[in-house]
């Protein structure tokens, strides 16, 4: 049980972290080049990402508790960011799917 | 601000760096401990030991009147007994005792890194006037304005927050590399700098209890230790006398604290009949290091005295709790390590990218001198710690004056480490990883061939703490030998890549 809510917790920041990081006007055009994200889209992929990673804060806090939970939080979504950072300097296609399918194919 | 961000981290750059690598490895000092002290590479404890049993007839042997002697109960991360005291020169003494048998372990003949690394974290065993803890608050304050102007210097960092561009040339990804574990661990670096001063309040801001405490009748520290730590005191009588079960204090204080343990039993005026005995509950169970304490009559056992934290010292422990990290929580520890370490990069790779943006306008010796801290302090520290471990391995001989000539080694390094860079600083860094690289797989093969404990052999017999510890050795060969190879590679747009990256 404490395993599985840290697996997902850990899933649950790093899925966060990777959304707030595509809808990142850098990122993005590393990932999808000119094509557009839509505005409404990258609003919907923020609100996303930051729902995953309170999620993810919230699993650890339910699993630790307050004390053990919040310290744990922190670092966990730290590694999590840099998991992220990781994947889009030395993994990029991991993610270029996923931006294609959002942009709008205005060709 | 920009002047400020660069010029505070040029001039305690590098002693952030020996701070923050010491407190990265003192966050598994006991595991360390374990690799450096075979003899105490014991099995768990099943249960409480008997002190009374084990560990009285050998400190009454080892450290006869000796006023106080100190036993630390054995844990999950430390599974044998720990008895330390003051020999006849008054030199402190550390022994173990094998809790399953009341076997005294042969002396380890080393500081270890409890003894070593983590004083090196706090104090530059630098003890002349407190001038080491002084140091390392200047340069803690002198962190808190870098992470704070680095937020403010590096205006991109939001924007770039998942940025890493490892094969772009050198001081671009130098420069990434340093904004990545600067905004990414930034909560972690903020709050464990800030709860490293809070600790020493009374180093760094001693007028506060003096002042609280001028009017007491007591000299202002004691009366303040005695209500903030519970420091509770009597003379000896000069009558001998017998001591009581220790046992049955155990029992008690496990009793008052309701089933939770006490980790630590001191014993003052041992022989005497005023003899009175501390007991210190566990800090393993929540972050608060609390300073619960009960003091009892040692020739009675009755219970003199309790201690429990007021509200404003219980928010101080909790700081020091949060930055000590002595409770249970092995994925806390390892992910303090490695924050620690992210800090270590960050201000390594900060400096490096201070001199490859200069190296090119001008030398000089200021440069030069910058250089070779940089580098000394650096991959020179890294080395040092590699060569202490070694030397751990290798010297010959035991007790105090082993210990000693193992500490002479790390400091030997070091300077040749400094000079190195100084005398040739073109490269010297990658020399130095090349050297590291070497030294973390000695390391290793010594462990494996002195102990016979060779990492299978660690993890097959339960030696975590060994198996570790080796691992970390390895992964640091692998990392060095990789970041030696990279840094050799000089793309040919450094240039140009120089003058875009300034203002990153």
């Amino acid at each position: 049980m404490a395993e599985a809510l840290l697996l997902a917790a850990c899933l649950a920041g790093y899925a966060g972290f990777g959304l707030l990081a595509v809808s990142m006007a850098r990122h993005w055009r590393e990932l999808a080049g000119d094509a557009a994200l839509p505005p409404a889209r990258c609003r919907a992929l923020r609100r996303v990402g930051a729902l995953a990673i309170a999620g993810s804060f919230a699993l650890v806090l339910w699993r630790d508790g307050g004390g053990f939970g919040s310290l744990l939080g922190i670092l966990l979504l730290s590694a999590c960011a840099t998991a992220v950072a990781f994947t889009l300097s030395a993994r990029p296609r991991w993610l270029t799917g996923f931006a294609e399918r959002l942009a709008e194919r205005s060709r | 601000m920009v002047g400020l961000h660069t010029w505070a981290g040029v001039c305690v750059g590098t002693l952030l760096f020996v701070i923050f690598w010491m407190g990265s490895l003192s966050v598994f000092d006991r595991e360390i401990d374990r690799w450096m002290m075979p003899a105490t590479r014991l099995p768990a404890p099943s249960g409480p030991p008997s002190l009374d049993a084990t560990v009285l007839p050998v400190a009454a042997r080892l450290a006869g009147g000796a006023s106080p002697w100190t036993i630390v109960l054995p844990s999950a991360r430390v599974p044998a007994i720990e008895l330390r005291y003051t020999d006849a020169q008054g030199e402190p003494v550390r022994r173990h005792i094998d809790p399953a048998s009341g076997a005294l372990l042969p002396e380890a003949g080393s500081l270890g890194a409890s003894g070593f690394f983590f004083p090196f974290h706090f104090r530059l065993h630098l003890r002349f006037a407190d001038i080491g803890y002084w140091l390392v608050g200047v340069a803690g304050m002198a962190m808190l304005v870098l992470l704070v102007s680095g937020v403010i210097v590096h205006r991109r960092i939001f924007s770039d927050f998942f940025t890493f561009r490892p094969r772009r040339a050198l001081p671009r990804a130098t420069l990434d590399v340093h904004n990545l574990s600067g905004v990414l661990a930034l909560p972690f670096h903020f709050v464990i700098t800030l709860s490293g001063l809070i600790i020493f309040f009374a180093i760094y801001f001693p007028s506060a209890y003096q002042m609280a405490y001028a009017g007491a009748a007591v000299a202002p520290r004691a009366a303040f230790d005695r209500d903030a730590f519970g420091t509770w005191q009597r003379p000896a009588s000069g009558q001998p006398g017998q001591l009581a079960s220790l046992d049955a204090m155990l029992a008690t204080a496990r009793d008052t604290w309701q089933g939770r343990e006490a980790y630590f039993v001191r014993v003052w005026h041992p022989g005497d009949a005023a003899a009175y005995v501390e007991l210190r509950r566990s800090v393993a169970e929540g972050i608060p290091m609390n300073v619960d304490r009960l003091v009892f009559d040692g020739a009675s056992g009755r219970l003199l005295h309790r201690h429990k934290a007021q509200p404003v010292m219980a928010v101080q422990r909790f700081i020091a709790g949060l930055h000590f990290i002595q409770f249970r929580h092995g994925l806390l520890r390892a992910l303090y390590f490695v924050a620690g370490l992210a800090g270590c990069v960050m201000i390594a790779s900060g400096l490096l990218f201070w001199l490859a943006a200069r190296r090119r306008r001008a030398g000089g010796v200021g440069m030069r001198l910058v250089d070779a801290l940089t580098v000394g302090g650096t991959t020179g520290t890294i080395l040092a710690t590699l060569a202490f471990l070694i030397a751990n391995r290798v010297l010959p001989g035991d007790g105090a004056a082993r210990a000693a000539l193992e500490m002479q080694v790390f400091f030997a390094v070091w300077v040749l480490g400094f000079c190195h860079a100084g005398l040739r600083p073109e490269g010297a860094w990658r020399v130095q990883s090349r050297a590291i690289g070497v030294a973390a797989a000695v390391a290793v093969v010594l462990n494996a061939l002195t102990t016979g404990m060779h990492p299978l052999a660690a993890m097959a017999g339960g030696q975590w703490a060994v198996a570790g510890v080796d691992g970390v050795l390895l992964l640091t060969a692998a990392l060095a030998w990789g970041v030696a190879r990279r840094g050799g590679r000089q793309p040919a747009s450094a240039a140009s890549a120089v003058a875009g990256a300034d203002h990153g």
